[in-house]
């Protein structure tokens, strides 16, 4: 079978480039090594900023998930227990919200729904070659089934081999941190006000979800003292996330299972080699502090589009170097800015170090009383860099 | 004789099929060698050794000619544009379906296999062996343009054929240059109104018979069918930057390859197009910009311009 692009992973960014290639009439095919459609079972939400949004608006995703997605008016930075806080509202940079809360299952479903039929789908399925040629590429599928494109997209999330299967450099690490990621109901509203807070172990962030009356809860902490509180009985857990919590939404309780999520840090010094690309996780894989993975693929998501239509309506090989090129000089430091502003922001948060607690501390205070400050951080998490 | 065939030579020494010509050092003496007429007894081939280094970089996108690579990205659509109005959602791969396309020396088939991708029946036309056999190579080698190639012609080249050693610049070069417009006239006679668009893109600057040449294209085209041609302007500010600056400073033109005497003005080409009935639609203006790799339309036409006539019926 012959396509323009090939994009191996099915997760939502591979899915979305290939909603948005087949969209402008590239013959897109997609390899996923587990079955699809994917069972939906996480109850799990993602933080969608303005850009994503825009992104969504215009492959025509966003209109089904309208009625599902809550948005994100204020946002709150606190340093543990210290008094000093950042406030954010979303009117300091105009009338939009700062972002959106939707739910990963939301996502999934429309997805699921609407566009998959419509892709060429090879699942459960996984490559044994890749070989790269003047002007095209051949890739054989574990059923030897042989595939041509002039382009090979890899979207494998972080766990991607195939950087290395090409030697393409990267920076890999481990946080020594995990994620607890569940849903809490509580009393009150939450007035649409996303908060993070930094403790010792990892930042612990509430994401307000649709109804008013749910927030989903990221908590990072260090690998053995999530692993204890994950072996934590509903009860004696709850016990534990109070004092994390607070009580200014009420009373709260736990809603659905909890699960975790190991961090680490991956980054590919370089984004494309001969003719396979690199997007989202497989590219860049940060810390969630700042709940910006997705987001940041999404910017990679729409810049291949753009790039990719171009190309192909001009005649242009769409996996030509040149082409890779562009695409990477247009994303690079966009991806490297966040990379290293997540990973310090965990950094410097993330200790009981005195210096740092100053320093931080001292930061928040600056932060707070710069409009500019605020303004261009919150423009940039809106993903208007 | 042979200070007339020398004068000749120089007069003639850059009637380069394409502006790019397989160059090779040779160790030898200047060696003039002209055959100008039909049965030379030289195998091109063997005049030819061409560099393979060079003949490699054509379809480099990183390479000496890559301004050539980028310029699809202005051209191609300004093509599509003017032959055909794209309905939303439509495949750009079978857009131009049906549109029978010949490509005036297509060299390796840059242009060729753009519009091909589009679904266009194309031909490319070129004196150059060298180049036809690559750009034929790098289609069949293809898979993936295996269900729409360009179809490339060398036409009979033993005929009209000149070929030379010059010495240029104190280097010497071995330059073939056939004489197109013979070439061209050719096939212009044996596919007289048969093309719904005729593509000269960075040709005509290189051709030195050009009324010739521009009537040869018209009699090609299907009345009522269009012209595209793309050529540097006569102007010092395009010989500044396209000889100067592009070629010698920068490299991103390979070096000698255009002569400013050989550059046209947007009027004269028109003119040349409504001698033959044609009427000319639209002369837009180009510039490239060498640090982004880019092109983009000018308002005016002092680098270059891009002509669209359309024959009369
Ligand atoms: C705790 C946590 C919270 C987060 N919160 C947010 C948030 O609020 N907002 C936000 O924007 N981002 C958030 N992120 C980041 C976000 O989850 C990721 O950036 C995003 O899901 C990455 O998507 P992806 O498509 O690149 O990779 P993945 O979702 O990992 O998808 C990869 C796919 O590739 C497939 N695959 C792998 N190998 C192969 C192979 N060899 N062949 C075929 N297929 C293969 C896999 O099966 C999988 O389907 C969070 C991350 C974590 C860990």
């Amino acid at each position: 079978m012959n396509y323009d692009v090939i994009i191996s992973g099915s997760g939502l960014i591979g899915l979305i480039t290939a909603i948005g290639l087949s969209n402008d009439s590239v013959s897109v095919a997609v390899i996923e090594k587990n079955s699809l459609p994917r069972a939906v079972d996480d109850n799990r939400a993602f933080a969608i900023s303005q850009g994503s949004k825009k992104i969504l608006e215009k492959l025509g995703i966003w209109r089904l998930l309208e009625g599902e997605t809550e948005p994100i008016l204020d946002i709150c930075i606190l340093d543990g227990d210290s008094p000093f806080t950042v406030h954010y509202d979303h009117k300091m940079v105009g009338e939009e919200p700062m972002g959106y809360v939707i739910k990963s299952a939301i996502i999934w479903n429309a997805i699921n729904k609407n566009f998959l039929h419509k892709l060429n789908i090879y699942s459960p399925r996984s490559y044994k070659t890749i070989s790269c040629d003047e002007g095209y590429m051949e890739v054989t599928l574990d059923n030897d089934q042989k595939l041509i494109s002039s382009l090979f997209i890899c979207a494998e999330g972080k766990n991607s081999r195939l950087p290395e299967l090409f030697s393409i450099p990267m920076i890999k690490f481990d946080y020594k941190q995990n994620s607890m990621v569940f849903n809490v109901k509580h009393e009150l509203h939450h007035q649409n006000l996303a908060v993070e807070r930094f403790f010792p172990g990892g930042p612990f962030a509430i994401l307000p979800m649709k109804g008013g009356y749910t927030s989903s809860i990221v908590w990072t902490e260090k690998c053995e003292i999530s692993k204890m509180l994950m072996s934590l009985s509903e009860e004696e857990f709850v016990i534990e996330l109070k004092k994390r919590f607070g009580s200014y939404l009420g009373e709260i309780e736990l809603e659905g299972e909890r699960r975790f999520y190991p961090l680490s840090f991956s980054f590919a010094r370089k984004l494309h080699k001969s003719r396979i690309l690199l997007i989202g996780d497989a590219a860049h894989s940060i810390h969630p502090v700042a709940g910006q993975g997705l987001n940041l693929g999404m910017r990679d998501v729409e810049s291949v589009i753009r790039q990719i239509t171009a190309a192909k309506s001009s005649g242009i090989d769409v996996g030509s170097n040149y082409l890779l090129k562009k695409i990477s000089y247009e994303r690079y430091f966009d991806n490297f800015t966040m990379a290293l502003a997540t990973d310090g922001l965990n950094r410097i948060f993330s200790n009981r170090i005195l210096c740092a607690q100053v320093l931080r501390n001292l930061g928040l205070m600056v932060v707070e009383n710069s409009d500019f400050l605020k303004k261009s951080f919150v423009r940039h998490a809106m993903g208007f860099i | 004789m042979a200070t007339k065939l020398f004068c000749d030579l120089h007069s003639v020494k850059a009637i380069l099929f394409r502006r790019f010509s397989p160059i090779t050092h040779f160790s030898n003496n200047i060696n003039i060698n002209c055959r100008r007429d039909a049965h030379s007894t030289i195998d091109p081939k063997d005049i030819f050794q061409a560099n393979p280094k060079i003949i490699k970089t054509f379809w480099d996108p990183e390479g000496i000619f890559k301004a050539l690579h980028t310029f699809n990205y202005l051209r191609v659509p300004y093509i599509r544009d003017s032959l055909i109005e794209i309905a939303p959602g439509e495949k750009f791969s079978t857009c131009l379906k049906g549109k029978k396309i010949l490509d005036v020396g297509c060299g390796p088939g840059l242009l060729s296999e753009g519009l091909a991708k589009l679904g266009a029946e194309v031909t490319g036309i070129d004196a150059n062996r060298e180049l036809i056999e690559m750009a034929k190579n790098h289609g069949y080698k293809n898979k993936r343009l295996a269900n729409n190639l360009p179809n490339y012609i060398w036409t009979t080249i033993d005929k009209n054929t000149r070929t030379d050693k010059v010495d240029l610049y104190g280097t010497f070069f071995i330059i073939c240059f056939p004489y197109i417009q013979n070439l061209f006239q050719d096939h212009s006679n044996t596919y007289a109104d048969n093309y719904d668009a005729i593509v000269v893109s960075e040709v005509i600057e290189h051709v030195a018979e050009k009324e010739l040449f521009v009537e040869s294209c018209v009699r090609a085209t299907k009345p009522g069918g269009k012209l595209f041609f793309t050529t540097p302007s006569r102007t010092r500010f395009a010989q500044f930057f396209i000889i100067f600056t592009f070629e010698n400073i920068l490299r991103n033109y390979p070096k000698g390859a255009h002569q400013y005497e050989k550059f046209m003005r947007p009027s004269e080409l028109q003119f040349m197009l409504e001698m033959n009935d044609c009427f000319v639609e639209s002369i837009k203006g180009y510039f490239y910009y060498p640090w982004g790799n880019n092109w983009e339309w000018t308002k005016n036409k002092m680098f270059s311009f891009a002509i669209e006539a359309i024959k009369s019926t």
